[in-house]
């Protein structure tokens, strides 16, 4: 009997040690498990003591039992209250998981592709080395024409170019759709034999081309206005000025309101760095030429149309304030930079 | 073109009392663009932008002509104050007789204007002279020479005065060069003629004029110049341009003659300068005016229908202020019912010719600030998007939330780079005008400047993930390049990591059968640790360890791996619907098993999925040299599985070794 006393006393010592030392839920769990599960201290106690010899021996192990699961759930109180205010330093950073990034230029043209789906454009992709055909002389450039020799363009050989624009993309759509309703945005990489702070060899365009009946100047303005709000904000102004383009007639030149300055030209009566006279260059816009609706396939008589082509990077540039001193940054591999988008 | 007018030579031919800041704001909007307005003494200067087509823009007076026409429509009070095509000729036209003219290149020289006076006194000019071109960014040279400057600002047609007395025999023979002919012009440069320019040979057989782009030193008027002859022609565009372009002499006569000048301006500009001489330099006009034109231009006329103008502009314009616009632009014409008939008047001669171009002329001068911005009800086009662009972004942005860097590189790499990783020159397209050796060829694969990438940033990051997604330019048959979507990937992490990237991005993008498989042929770049990407039975990309070769060319410090994926043909392997597979009501039951085998972990894989239906999941633990130790779940859809029935499917799944 004595040794069975001395048995149940080493468990209540080992209960109180082991509760001392229990600062988790997980090592609670496992407590539990130690005195009163299946496999545990106490049913031990049953099994292996001589409890049909002695009734006494059942009643002392019931007893203990009973005090071990007062003990327990008194600790599972006292620890809940211990975990709720244990606390590690929760200023530590944050473990995160690698992180990447999409490019800046990939970034406006998803905008720039949503703002035009939103109206019902749809974008396409048309080639970047085309045909003088698609390039030029379908779009009312002929052969021996002036701005042929800019020399901005460059050429695989005499009749394939890399294309200095977009606008390549207006036959190939009035040819694959053949009969207006056309409202398609093509935006791709175009290529100019130029480079310096506002210029890389390769830059990105989008095109936008609209056929259909009656329409007119007044509905160019309206894409634009909600291209140029969408993109811009609300508070910036929108102009057209007279200009020239063999592809577009009549065409223009189109103007958004500076930002930096709010359209005055001025900023405390010292003239804008940024813009002229108030105003920035978007770029060229116009009716489309009917040369170039019969060259593809289209009744000038029966239907009219506009077309814009407008820079990615500058479009890019011209809102968000990047302040790049250099569009080629743009292109820069650096994931310092990268990174930072 | 670029030119500069001061608010007072406008004023010279516009009457108005508007500010010169405010013409410069409304023109803009209407006809040429005012760039910039300083401030000058008393005076204002405008920089102004004449577009290509319209030449008649490039002078004072055609910009008095454009502010004319726009502030009329503005209601503000202006009027134009002289028309120079109806005053009186200061000397009749008649045949020459203190000089000899011979035409030799008929086809090149449009029109040939010319006069002789005598006695005139070179000196400098007076003040107000020397101040507006100064002002205008011109050099003054003498009284008589000046005023020839002087009146192409004004009217924008060339002129030239030569000494008379410097013309050999007093003869000019107009004709084309010869190649390798040689004259010296007036700022002393000596230009070799390629041949075909048109010049002026005296009747000693010198050059004396490089035709519409500057005179010759031969003939030159000097202080000691007292006969003089005037001409004003008019030359063969294209021929000016050719020959100001090679010699490079941008002379402002060579960039308004490449733009086709009115041909009907050289009698009455010839007749001003001759009066003008006379009132500043004396002398006396002592020959008839000589005119070669012998083609004049035709009568043209432009007709519009007033219905079509509105809709094409897209509001309802009233026929009176339509007339008025063009009136005050030089057209006349006359109506029937709602067509106008318009005949081009002549410094219009080359840009009107449809009616979009009269559409043009009444909308801007109506003023486009005017028009009102409507969207357009238009249908939706009958052709889908393709999936290609969805999915390029869909991969940019799933590549992107798993820790890689997109880069955009030129299309166009240097020889020097499609060495270094190992492809061949011979494939690429190459440019006949590179603008440098850095941009010379089309790329067939990112990889050459996506590993220049990597190696920029090496010493910067541990850990390094880039990709780039755009196209490449493969030769083909055909006329034109194949361009095709690229996917290309450069990591330093291990080889089945950047394999897993590639299988968590096909699998985002709903690929759900692909296969690996091992190959024997070399791909550049690539070492011999790579493994195909299979879809389809169709090879898609490329998965590899870099080329030990490559590495060392672009002196990487460490083995990177890397992946290049034909993205276009993924894109068509791409199940285009979602599959679902019910869950079974019943538990699975994972176990491990070890297989000891020669054969590979993808064969033993696909052998072991074969085995019993019952199989749902095989995932691959670990291999210590021959053993391999996979993760297996069984799942019935129709009953709990029994410990019997599980021993046999692994009894079954031993036997694949």
């Amino acid at each position: 009997m004595e040794t069975i006393e001395n048995r149940l006393k080493d468990i209540r010592h080992d209960l109180d040690h082991d509760l001392s030392n229990i600062h988790s839920q997980e090592e609670f769990d496992q407590l539990k498990i130690k005195f009163l599960g299946r496999q545990g201290l106490i049913n031990t106690l049953f099994k292996t003591l001589p409890i049909k010899d002695n009734p006494e021996i059942p009643k002392l192990i019931n007893i203990l039992k009973s005090e071990i699961e007062v003990k327990i759930d008194q600790k599972s109180l006292s620890l809940s209250q211990e975990l709720r205010t244990t606390s590690i330093d929760v200023t530590l950073p944050g473990i995160n998981p690698p992180q990447g990034s999409v490019h800046l230029i990939t970034q406006a043209i998803e905008e720039i592709e949503n703002i035009f789906a939103r109206l019902g454009f749809i974008r396409r992709r048309y080639p970047e080395v085309d045909t003088d055909w698609y390039y030029a002389e379908g779009l009312n450039i002929p052969k021996d024409h002036p701005a042929r020799d800019d020399q901005e363009t460059f050429y695989l050989d005499k009749n394939i170019v890399l294309t200095a624009h977009t606008s390549n993309g207006q036959l190939h759509e009035m040819e694959l759709m053949k009969h207006p309703p056309i409202k398609m945005t093509n935006i791709g990489k175009t290529y100019r034999r130029q480079t310096d702070a506002t210029h890389n060899p390769m830059f990105h365009q989008f095109e936008g081309l609209l056929i259909d009946k009656d329409i007119s100047i007044t509905h160019l303005i309206g894409v634009t206005e909600y291209f140029v709000k969408s993109y811009f904000g609300l508070d910036r102004e929108v102009r057209l000025r007279p200009h020239h383009f063999q592809f577009t007639e009549p065409s223009f030149e189109i103007d958004i309101s500076c930002d930096i300055c709010q359209g005055k030209g001025k900023i405390n009566d010292k003239r804008c760095k940024i813009c002229k006279s108030g105003w920035l260059e978007l770029g060229g816009a116009g009716m489309v030429h009917p040369n170039v609706l019969r060259n593809g396939g289209i009744d000038p008589e029966k239907y009219s149309g506009f077309a814009f082509g407008w820079g990615v990077e500058r479009v890019l540039m011209m809102k968000s304030g990047l302040k790049l001193p250099d569009l080629r940054q743009l292109f820069s591999d650096d994931l310092r930079f990268l990174k930072q988008f | 073109m670029d030119i500069k007018i001061t608010y007072n030579t406008l004023k010279k031919f516009l009457e108005t009392e508007s500010g010169a800041e405010k013409i410069a704001q409304i023109v803009s909007l209407c006809g040429p663009t005012f760039d910039r307005t300083h401030k000058i003494d008393e005076d204002y200067l405008f920089e102004i932008e004449a577009i290509t087509n319209r030449v008649d823009t490039a002078c004072a007076y055609g910009v008095a002509r454009e502010a004319n026409a726009i502030l009329n429509q503005q209601k503000i009070p202006c009027k134009l104050t002289e028309n120079i095509y109806t005053e009186k000729l200061i000397q009749k036209v008649g045949k020459p007789n203190k000089f000899e003219i011979e035409v030799k290149n008929p086809d090149k020289i449009l029109r040939f204007t010319a006069l002789a006076i005598n006695n005139v006194k070179v000196k400098a000019s007076d003040k107000i002279t020397s101040e507006l071109l100064t002002n205008i960014g011109e050099r003054p040279i003498s009284n008589v020479v000046d005023i020839t400057n002087e009146y192409t600002h004004y009217y924008g047609c060339p002129s030239h005065i030569f000494d008379l007395d410097k013309i050999g025999k007093k003869k000019l023979n107009l004709r084309q060069s010869k190649p390798g002919e040689t004259v010296k012009l007036l700022d002393e440069s000596l230009i070799e003629l390629k041949g075909d320019d048109i010049v002026i040979e005296d009747g000693d057989g010198k050059l004396i004029d490089l035709c519409g782009v500057m005179g010759g030193v031969e003939a030159v008027v000097d202080e000691n110049t007292t006969n003089i002859l005037l001409i004003v022609p008019i030359y063969d565009p294209k021929s000016v341009r050719r020959s100001s372009l090679y010699s490079q002499k941008r002379s402002i006569a060579a960039q308004i003659y490449e733009k086709r000048p009115d041909i009907e301006l050289a009698l009455p500009v010839i007749s001003k300068i001759a009066q003008t001489i006379v009132e500043r330099a004396g002398g006396v006009i002592d020959s008839e005016i000589y005119d070669y034109y012998p083609h004049p231009n035709p009568e043209k006329k432009v007709s519009i229908d007033l219905n079509w103008l509105n809709k094409f502009i897209g509001i309802n314009l009233n026929q009176e202020n339509v007339i008025s616009i063009l009136s005050d632009l030089g057209f006349s014409g006359n109506t029937e019912g709602k067509i106008l008939t318009c005949t081009v008047p002549s410094w219009r001669y080359h840009d009107i010719d449809i009616r979009e171009d009269l559409a043009e002329e009444i909308a801007r001068v109506y003023g486009y600030s005017n028009l009102p911005s409507i969207l357009p009800a238009s249908q939706l086009p009958a052709l889908a998007p393709s999936s290609l662009l969805r999915y390029e972004l869909k991969a940019k942005k799933y590549l992107a939330a798993i820790g890689f860097s997109e880069v955009f590189n030129n299309s166009l790499i240097s020889n020097d780079l499609i060495t270094k990783s190992t492809l061949d020159t011979k494939s690429h397209l190459k440019l006949q005008n590179s603008l440098s050796e850095d941009f010379e060829f089309l790329r067939v694969s990112l990889l050459p400047s996506l590993i220049q990438n990597y190696k920029n940033n090496e010493a910067l990051f541990d850990k390094i993930r880039l990709f780039e997604l755009s196209n490449v330019y493969l030769k083909q048959n055909s006329e034109l390049p194949e361009e095709r979507s690229t996917l290309s990937l450069t990591t330093n992490l291990t080889f089945r990591e950047t394999k897993g990237i590639v299988e968590s991005l096909l699998r985002h993008l709903n690929v759900k059968l692909f296969s690996w498989k091992e190959t024997s042929e070399h791909t550049p770049c690539f070492s011999k640790e790579l493994a195909l990407l299979v879809i389809g039975g169709k090879t898609v990309g490329v998965v590899g360890r870099i080329d030990p070769q490559v590495r060392i060319n672009y002196s990487l410090k460490t083995d990177i791996y890397l992946s290049e994926i034909n993205f276009a043909l993924l894109v068509d392997l791409i199940s285009p619907n979602y599959s679902y597979n019910p869950i079974s009501e019943y538990p699975s039951i994972i176990e491990s098993i070890t297989i000891d085998s020669t054969k590979s972990v993808s064969e033993l894989t696909d052998a072991i999925k074969q085995s019993d239906n019952l199989i749902t999941g095989i995932e691959y633990t670990e291999s210590y040299g021959n053993k391999h130790t996979f993760k297996i779940t069984f799942t019935s859809p129709l009953k709990n599985l029994s410990q019997v029935e599980i021993s046999s499917i692994k009894s079954k799944i031993l036997q694949v070794a």
